[in-house]
């Protein structure tokens, strides 16, 4: 539990609370998301960060019910609105999703159906939650559209997804994700399979949709610079676990956890002097091994004998939180008590 | 872009088939000489003298290549030795009796193959997917006379439902005889079409499983599911478009097949189709008749390829009719 919060209910869009989701492949049960624990304040960017395959897109799948057997939420919940959507029967989920919250995805390649129009897609959308005139929809589908700077918009809704670019098609999953004005949009590393232009681009165009929709968004992305300039708060995972939370400005400056030190570390606009950029050494453990203390102990060039215990979720300011025993301070170095 | 592309198939199609002319002509060649097929070895030697010079079969090969073309520019791809009939005529009137079979076959096929293929692929490991796709390795693997033999012996003979066998009553339609358009014809018709219709269902039922199964782990699929597209939407407007387009494909491809095996299939039900025709032919060296059938099952596939093509193009919009491809 999120005891920290300072958030009431009504300023609050999503509660995840305890959420395990696992993969149960037989011979080996992979913790994807091991009790995980955070809240969307409405409006607010929340940055979901993490090296590749710490659980990041699993969380937000977990989060509308669009986890694949053999994966399965085990454990926690979902609140949207005081309800549970781990609980909630397949019909009224399906209700939410696209409408009250969207998700996008990483590959705009392959994410729209390849033999059908972009203004069919966007219609069938709005069709699947509202009744209204095919002509209406389509009215506001061209709208969504010119709100994400696409130009001709009515020639667009036209095109099929092949005759756009990468970039063209990203905003036009964004612009669907977005036409029924959702409460929520989960958007999984959304620009990390586009050019840096056009990532910058739709970053800028995100801010802008946020101010004027009032929408909320967890921003899924491996990326520290990308989440530097959009979010406002960060979460950081590391094999399935939250390690650090806080707003973005001190996490950034002053990461409590050694991991997400180690990837400020690794970003390139803290080193701009061709300097080899340092890496954290090892590797992430598969989520199928079993460590028995924390689990980037291993890898931790501070870590201590009580590193072989496992570490809670602690903090001494609300909402500013580390799963560390020897929390590093302001100027990086451990905490006193541990040399 | 439709009109070069027409004309540009047309062209190809009239290279392929003077090429495959050559070939088949040459083969056919190879079969030996007709003449004592035809006449009684023992003939006087004058009279098989005649008859050689009368079916030109003294002429050097492509001489006799000349005029097979030159005719055949005209419509006239020879009269059979054995029938006393244009060969042309011939192949037509027993190829609409094939065409038929091999239609409505398929047509059983796909309108019972898709829908099980999509409940078959529709949902993880269902059992109804499981079921479906053993028992359509029966369906590939059983032999089409013995299945055809079996039904006979049940639905005609034991429980009296259908006729054992022949084309039963046919009407003129556009000067085409069809069955398929009277009572008795139809009834004459059910059992061999659905002795030939086991294979393509089979696999039609498995080609759209797998694609089902295929697509639903596709992005898109994830994207349309997180938009709240309802599951019917998904399945019929989202999966299913993009699953049909190998299967159209393969249904071109299995339309020529099924006209080669029918030959089966009209044996065991007395169907007087083409296959039959082409057999006795053979026996008897016609020339005329094997060179047009031969020449008619090319035009028959360069048609259906196509078609293929064009629907394939209508499904999928990354499919350009171009000339080129
Ligand atoms: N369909 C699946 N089957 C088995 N394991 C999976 C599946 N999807 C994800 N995982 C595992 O879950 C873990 C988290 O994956 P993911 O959420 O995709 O990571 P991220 O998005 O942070 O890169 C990974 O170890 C991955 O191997
Ligand atoms: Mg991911």
């Amino acid at each position: 539990m999120t005891a920290h919060s300072k958030s009431n209910t009504a300023s609050r869009v999503l509660r995840v609370q305890s959420l395990s989701t696992h993969f149960d492949l037989g011979f080996a049960m992979v913790r994807a998301v091991d009790d995980v624990d955070f809240e969307v304040e409405r409006g607010e960017i929340l940055g979901l960060v993490g090296e590749s395959g710490s659980g990041k897109t699993v969380a937000g799948l977990s989060i509308l019910g669009l986890v694949e057997p053999p994966g399965e939420i085990i454990h926690g919940s979902v609140f949207f609105e005081g309800r549970d959507l781990t609980r909630m029967p397949d019909n009224e989920i399906r209700q939410i999703r696209g409408n009250r919250i969207s998700m996008i995805f990483q590959d705009p390649l392959t994410t729209l159906s390849p033999t059908m129009r972009i203004g069919k897609q966007m219609q069938n959308v709005i069709a699947a939650h509202h009744r209204i005139a095919r002509r209406d929809a389509r009215v506001r589908c061209r709208d969504a559209l010119g709100k994400l700077g696409i130009s001709s918009p009515e020639e667009r809704l036209n095109a099929y997804p092949h005759e756009l670019s990468g970039g063209m098609r990203q905003r036009v999953c964004i612009a669907m994700a977005m036409l029924n004005e959702p409460d929520l949009i989960i958007a999984d590393e959304p620009t990390t399979a586009l050019d840096v232009t056009t990532q910058a681009q739709i970053l800028q165009e995100i801010k802008l949709l946020r101010e004027r929709t009032g929408a909320a968004f967890i921003w899924i992305t491996h990326d520290l610079a990308v989440v530097s300039e959009l979010a406002d708060r960060l979460v950081v995972m590391y094999s399935g676990q939250i390690v650090e939370e806080g707003t973005a400005a001190e996490v950034l400056s002053a990461p409590k956890h050694p991991y997400t030190h180690g990837l400020l570390q690794s970003v390139p606009a803290h080193n701009r002097d061709l300097v080899r950029l340092p890496q954290i050494p090892g590797f992430a453990p598969t989520p199928v091994d079993r460590i028995a203390g924390c689990k980037f102990g291993p890898r931790c060039k501070y870590a201590q004998p009580k590193c072989q215990e496992r570490p809670g979720l602690q903090g001494a300011v609300s909402g500013r939180l580390a799963r560390c025993f020897f929390p590093l301070d302001e100027t990086g170095d451990p905490a006193e008590d541990m040399r | 872009m439709m009109g070069t592309f027409l004309l540009y198939r047309t062209l190809q199609a009239f290279v392929t088939l003077a090429v495959v002319s050559i070939i088949i002509f040459l083969g056919v060649f190879a079969l030996g000489n007709p003449v004592y097929v035809l006449v009684d070895p023992s003939a006087p030697a004058d009279v098989v003298e005649q008859t050689i010079r009368r079916l030109g079969l003294d002429r050097p090969i492509y001489e006799q290549y000349g005029i097979f073309v030159t005719n055949a520019l005209s419509g006239d791809l020879g009269t059979s030795y054995t029938h006393a009939q244009p060969s042309l005529a011939l192949i037509a009137s027993r190829f609409t009796a094939t065409f038929e079979l091999v239609l409505a076959s398929l047509v059983i096929a796909v309108a019972l193959g898709l829908p099980l293929g999509l409940i078959a692929g529709y949902g993880k490991n269902n059992w109804v997917g499981r079921t479906l796709s053993s028992v359509s390795i029966l369906g590939i693997s059983v032999p089409i006379f013995w299945l055809g033999l079996l039904m006979i012996i049940v639905f005609s003979l034991e429980l009296k439902w259908l006729p054992t066998g022949g084309r039963g009553e046919t009407v003129a339609l556009f000067g085409v005889e069809t069955s398929l358009l009277t009572l008795d014809g139809l009834s004459h018709l059910v059992l061999p079409a659905m002795a030939l219709s086991l294979f393509p269902l089979a696999l039609i039922i498995r080609l759209t499983r797998a694609g089902v199964r295929e697509h639903s782990q596709m992005d898109y699929v994830r994207f349309a599911r997180a938009m709240g597209i309802r599951p019917a939407k998904l399945l019929f407007a989202y999966v299913l478009r993009n699953v049909l387009i190998p299967i159209v494909t393969m249904i071109g491809l299995i339309f020529g097949t099924l006209i080669a095996f029918a030959v089966v299939t009209e044996t065991v039900f007395a169907w007087p189709g083409i296959g039959k025709l082409l057999i006795d032919s053979i026996k008897v060296s016609d020339r005329p008749v094997i060179i047009a059938y031969l020449l008619f099952v090319v035009v028959m596939f360069l048609v259906i390829n196509l078609i293929v093509d064009v629907i394939n193009a209508a499904l999928d919009p990354r499919i350009r009719l171009s000339g080129t491809s």
